[in-house]
């Protein structure tokens, strides 16, 4: 299976830091991907956030093993990760933290709460109630705490991985506008190709492989290469591009609302981290047509014309991608 | 509209009326145009009246074509209506109208007979039209009996038409289609809308625009059509019909000619054919002319070439005996080498008079009293023995005592007769000798302040009322060629008594080496005066350029005319005494013009081959225009590239439409990495040729999308190494188009000449938003 990571593209640009990240980002997918099998691409566009420092939603129906996904690349790297069960009494202290007053120093003091962490694992993100749900807002967003006036910084890298359920809507409060935007991309996981829910059978019989799984990189690492991904060149034509896209998306007939701004920025992250991916010092439109979908897709809504005629926004936006002409000259 | 469809009937009717305008060109005097006119409006006024009624198209048209027979008989026939009466009357109009066809060339007068047949043809022509351009809705296809009407002209009259006529029946053709395109457009739509917003003045210039490009393609082809003959080398315009000499297939390396019996003294020279009939060597250093028969018959304006009378059998090399009338005179005899020979059987053309032929195989026969054979087959090459008169020969009596001429080598022609009485008169004292007066006659036609030489003839003047006849009329205008020069000097001969004869045959040619080439255009035609002594003697009235050197003994000079003085020269003929450059050795006018017509010669030689490279070199031209808009195309953006980012991008260009001129369309994907998948898929690549592919793409990629501080690179090679992988495998007419007719060459010349033909269309929708 052609996974985008095992590429036969030689880099033709750049140094060790390229080469560097090739191999981890390698030894990640290929950790991860013994764990979720036949999910390459899910596996990817997960690992491009996890190096874009974006934060990674993930939709399906239960039991295709979204928890495992976000549990798997947690685990294959050295670092702390923290999962929290959302629940509709789930307060935000549970995940921010709360100051305590400790009776035998007599001042307050802070306990972390789950959000301190480099990966944090959300899972059923809808079920809780919006007010816990804002309270990841601003950790998201700006990567820092404030609690009682206090700000606490948060660990780098800090990506957050949040499951939700799309079938089951009651009782749940589903994530608002605003709470999707952070997100830099969602993804659905699918149901397994029938090979690999039988390797699956196989494999998993026993005791559970995320148990035997060992980290491949560590935190500092992962961050060095996230800085250096956005370094990456994205030339002006390719930037313009960028931006003709997401105008589309606010013009287009089919939805009701287009992307923000940050979605063009998360967009331009998410290329390069794919363009690193595969080895280059630049970002091409094929990367920006890759990510187009999983990072838009959750931040559009679709107009009623869309939803009668059952299109999701996934499709608009490839029809969308058509239509934009790709830069051709070096502006 | 109403459904009587006034505007096309009228337009039609107009058409016809155009089309059979020029045959004005063709006739004396306009009395048929009114019948005509008549008839052409009821035409008009049935089919309207018919349509109106909603009768059946045939129905119309039958009404039409009984309107126009009834119409006919009563404008023509009315004093002969009664049913016994008109089978006649009809049948004497047309051996009328037959009559006029067969003795006059154009213009003919006007008689009832022809009359008669204009007004029957041209409104059965418009019922045609009629039916065609308003009835059934074909515009286009009512050219073709304009055309067969307006062809009627064209191939009847003696000179090139005026192309005002061509224009203006194009014009109405044009505007019949147009009527009919817009009456097309029209019924496009079944029901009539109305639109609810103001018109918008869009839709009115889509309209301005659509027709404004018709009119500009219209104006455009009918200029071309005029233009582009004038700038093409042509046959003569009387080409079609025959003349002096007719073509055939010939043998040998000569074309075949046959003579027709008659001579039409009032038809333009047609045949200016180069070519070639005769070629031959001789011992003469001034041949004679070459003759192929006499004709002493005139009547009606036409020559008629005597019957040969006792014919005896010819042996090869066989002294033939003296011709009639000519006794002991200082004669030298020369020898001819025919060695190919185009001039078809029973005539041979030969120098007179002939004393021994050699015919080879074929066997012939001769007229004792004029040494003269005549051959059953064309022989291909044969030779003559024939005597030449010395300068000093004169005739050694008087007519009385000759032995009798034919008597009709004596008669004038009556209808010319006292004009020639008169003009000799003038001419010659009564008390000269027969010869002197002879020479008198021939001088005073040679006379280039009188007379000029032309193969055009001046249109006939009427004079009280008649058209003069030819003899006349030549006498009148003074413009003519050999054959009226040769005719007017035999009748003047024939008023003073002396018997006379038209000789015709061929002018000595050009001399090519050792050898002389004779043409068709060399048909000449000279006088043949009888005196006792000296028999039938000829003579040279014709001046200028296309005519034979004078004898010695009728006052010419051997030294003073080269060989080649009579080739004919066609363009210069009308200006001949103006044009001709005066040779300052030459003292003499004979000379002038001989230097004036040899100049002319070679300068027509020469413009010819001109011409024809003139020609080569436009179409060798016009087989470049598409390769070089496609380089142009495919280069521009490389010429225009500023560095080397450009440069790689104009380079992926001129790969991109090179492999489109080999058939590879270019690819709808639009990154690199789609193109190189596109190209994979469409383009048969080998194992080399695709890592150049995915180099190239890599190229244009980083050159693209990379950071500006890696050095520029090129494509060059890579899109070389492609280009010959896709034509090694393209076949070979793909091959071919792709170099002489690139696919974006065409697309580079459409684009650019839409541009021009949508010129008018956007200048008109300016104008129309501006003003409106």
């Amino acid at each position: 299976m052609h996974s985008g990571l095992e590429t036969d593209t030689q880099p033709r640009h750049g140094g060790t830091s390229l080469d560097e990240l090739r191999t981890v980002a390698g030894d990640i997918h290929r950790a991860v991907s013994s764990v979720i099998e036949g999910k390459s691409e899910v596996v990817r566009t997960a690992v491009t956030v996890l190096l874009a420092e974006g934060h990674l939603l993930i939709e399906d129906v239960p039991g295709v093993g979204k928890t495992m996904l976000a549990k798997a690349l947690a685990r294959s790297i050295d670092c702390p990760m923290r999962r929290i069960q959302f629940t509709p009494d789930l307060l935000p202290s549970d995940i921010t933290g709360v100051s305590v007053f400790n009776q035998d120093s007599r001042t307050f003091e802070f306990r972390p709460g789950a959000i301190f962490a480099n990966i944090v694992v959300g899972d059923e993100i809808n079920r809780a109630s919006p007010k816990t749900q804002s309270a990841l807002l601003e950790c998201m967003e700006e990567g820092q705490v404030t609690v009682d006036g206090t700000t606490y910084e948060l660990r780098r890298p800090f990506m957050v991985m949040a499951t939700q359920n799309p079938i089951e809507m009651e009782g749940t409060f589903p994530l608002p506008e605003a709470q999707r935007d952070r997100f830099m991309a969602r993804i659905s996981m699918g149901y397994p190709t029938g090979t690999a829910e039988l390797d699956m059978l196989d494999t998993h019989g026993g005791r559970s492989p995320l148990e035997t799984l060992r980290p491949v990189t560590d935190a500092p690492t992962v961050q060095r290469l996230a800085e250096h991904v956005t370094t990456l060149h994205a030339s002006p034509s390719l930037r313009q591009y960028i931006v003709d896209l997401v105008g589309t998306t606010r013009s287009s007939s089919a939805l009701r609302l287009g992307a923000s701004p940050r979605a063009a920025l998360q967009l331009l992250r998410a290329s390069r981290a794919h363009a690193a991916l595969e080895g280059r010092d630049h970002v091409i439109p094929e990367d920006v047509m890759a990510l187009v979908a999983p990072v838009l897709a959750h931040r559009v809504l679709p107009s009623a014309e869309t939803q009668m005629a059952h299109r999701s926004t996934a499709d608009v936006l490839q029809d969308l991608l058509r239509r934009v002409p790709v830069p051709t000259a070096a502006r | 509209m109403s459904r009587a469809r006034p505007l096309e009937t009228l337009l039609a009717a107009v058409a016809v009326l155009v089309a059979s305008w020029p045959v004005r060109t063709l006739l004396i005097g306009d009395t048929w145009i009114r019948p005509v006119l008549l008839l052409l409006a009821l035409v008009a006024v049935i089919g309207m009246v018919g349509r109106a009624v909603g009768a059946p198209r045939s129905l119309t048209a039958a009404a039409q074509l009984v309107g126009v027979l009834g119409g006919t008989a009563l404008l023509h026939l009315h004093d002969h209506l009664a049913p016994s009466q008109l089978p006649g009357a009809i049948g004497d109009l047309f051996v009328d109208a037959t009559n006029t066809l067969s003795r006059y060339a154009a213009p003919a007068p006007a008689t009832p007979g022809i009359v008669f047949a204009l007004t029957l043809i041209v409104p059965l022509v418009a019922v045609l039209v009629d039916l065609m351009s308003v009835g059934m809705r074909m515009p286009a296809l009512a050219g073709m009996p304009l055309l067969a009407l307006f062809l009627m002209s064209t191939s009847n009259t003696g000179e090139p038409l005026n192309p005002v006529y061509f224009v203006a029946l194009a014009a109405a053709w044009l505007l019949m289609l147009a009527q009919g395109g817009m009456q097309l457009l029209r019924r496009w739509s079944s029901t009539e809308a109305y639109s609810r917003t103001p018109e918008r003045l869009e839709d009115r210039f889509g309209i301005a625009g659509y027709s404004s490009t018709a009119r500009w393609v219209g104006a455009g082809t009918v200029l071309l059509a005029i233009l582009v003959p004038a700038f093409l080398p042509h046959l003569p315009p009387r080409y079609l019909s025959d003349g002096l000499a007719r073509s055939g297939s010939g043998g040998g390396n000569v074309g075949v000619v046959g003579f027709s019996d008659r001579l039409d003294l009032e038809q333009n020279l047609r045949s200016r054919s180069q070519e070639p009939v005769l070629r031959y060597t001789t011992s003469d250093p001034d041949p004679p002319p070459l003759r192929a028969m006499s004709m002493s018959m005139y009547a009606g304006g036409n020559w008629v070439h005597d019957d040969p009378p006792r014919e005896r059998r010819g042996t090869n090399n066989e002294r033939l005996p003296s011709p009639d009338g000519l006794g002991s005179q200082p004669i030298t005899l020369f020898r001819t080498k025919v060695s190919a020979n185009g001039v078809d059987s029973p005539i041979v053309a030969v120098p007179w008079p002939v004393s021994s032929a050699d015919m080879g195989d074929t066997s012939w026969t001769y007229e004792p009293s004029a040494a003269m054979p005549r051959v059953s087959d064309r022989p291909d090459s044969y030779q003559i023995t024939y005597s030449k008169l010395g300068p000093s020969a004169r005739p050694n009596g008087s007519h009385a005592s000759a032995p009798a001429v034919p008597s009709n080598t004596l008669r004038v022609d009556p209808l010319s007769a006292d004009r020639v009485q008169q003009t000799a008169d003038g001419i010659v004292r009564s008390n000269d000798s027969d010869f002197t007066k002879a020479i008198k006659i021939q001088d005073w036609l040679r006379d280039p302040s009188r007379f000029t030489y032309s193969l055009t003839l001046k249109p006939t003047q009427v004079v009280n009322g008649a058209p003069l006849d030819p003899i006349s009329n030549f006498l009148v205008t003074r413009q003519g060629y050999c054959t009226q020069f040769a005719t007017a000097m035999v009748m003047l001969a024939r008023s003073q008594d002396i018997p006379a004869r038209l000789a015709v045959g061929f002018l000595p040619g050009t001399a090519d080496g050792q050898s002389y080439q004779v043409r068709q255009s060399d048909a000449h035609a000279w006088p043949e005066l009888y005196f006792p002594g000296l028999g039938w003697t000829r003579f040279e009235p014709t001046p200028g350029v296309r005519a034979g050197t004078v004898p010695e003994y009728a006052g010419g000079s051997s030294s003073t005319s080269g060989p080649g003085a009579g080739r004919e020269s066609q363009e210069a003929t009308d200006t001949r005494t103006s044009t001709a450059p005066p040779t300052p050795t030459a003292p003499s006018a004979d000379t002038r013009q001989t230097g004036g017509g040899a100049s002319e010669q070679s300068w027509l030689s020469s413009s010819t081959t001109w011409w024809t490279l003139l020609v080569l070199v436009v179409g060798a031209l016009g087989a470049l225009v598409v390769p070089v808009a496609a380089r142009w195309r495919r280069e521009q953006p490389l010429r225009r590239a500023q560095d080397g980012r450009e440069h790689v991008e104009g380079e992926w260009h001129a790969l991109q439409s090179r492999l489109e001129d080999l058939g590879v369309a270019p690819p709808a994907g639009r990154t690199p990495r789609q193109a190189e998948q596109h190209y994979r898929q469409h383009a048969t690549l080998g194992g080399e040729g695709r890592a150049a592919l995915h180099r190239a793409v890599r190229t244009l990629e980083a050159s693209r999308y990379a950071a500006p501080t890696t050095s520029p690179e090129t494509l060059e090679q890579d899109a070389d190494r492609i280009l010959r992988d896709v034509r090694g495998n393209a076949s070979w007419s793909v091959r071919t188009a792709a170099l002489l007719a690139p696919r974006t060459g065409r697309l580079a010349v459409r684009s650019g000449l839409r541009a021009v033909l949508s010129a008018p269309g956007r200048w008109f929708d300016r104008r129309g938003r501006s003003g409106g």
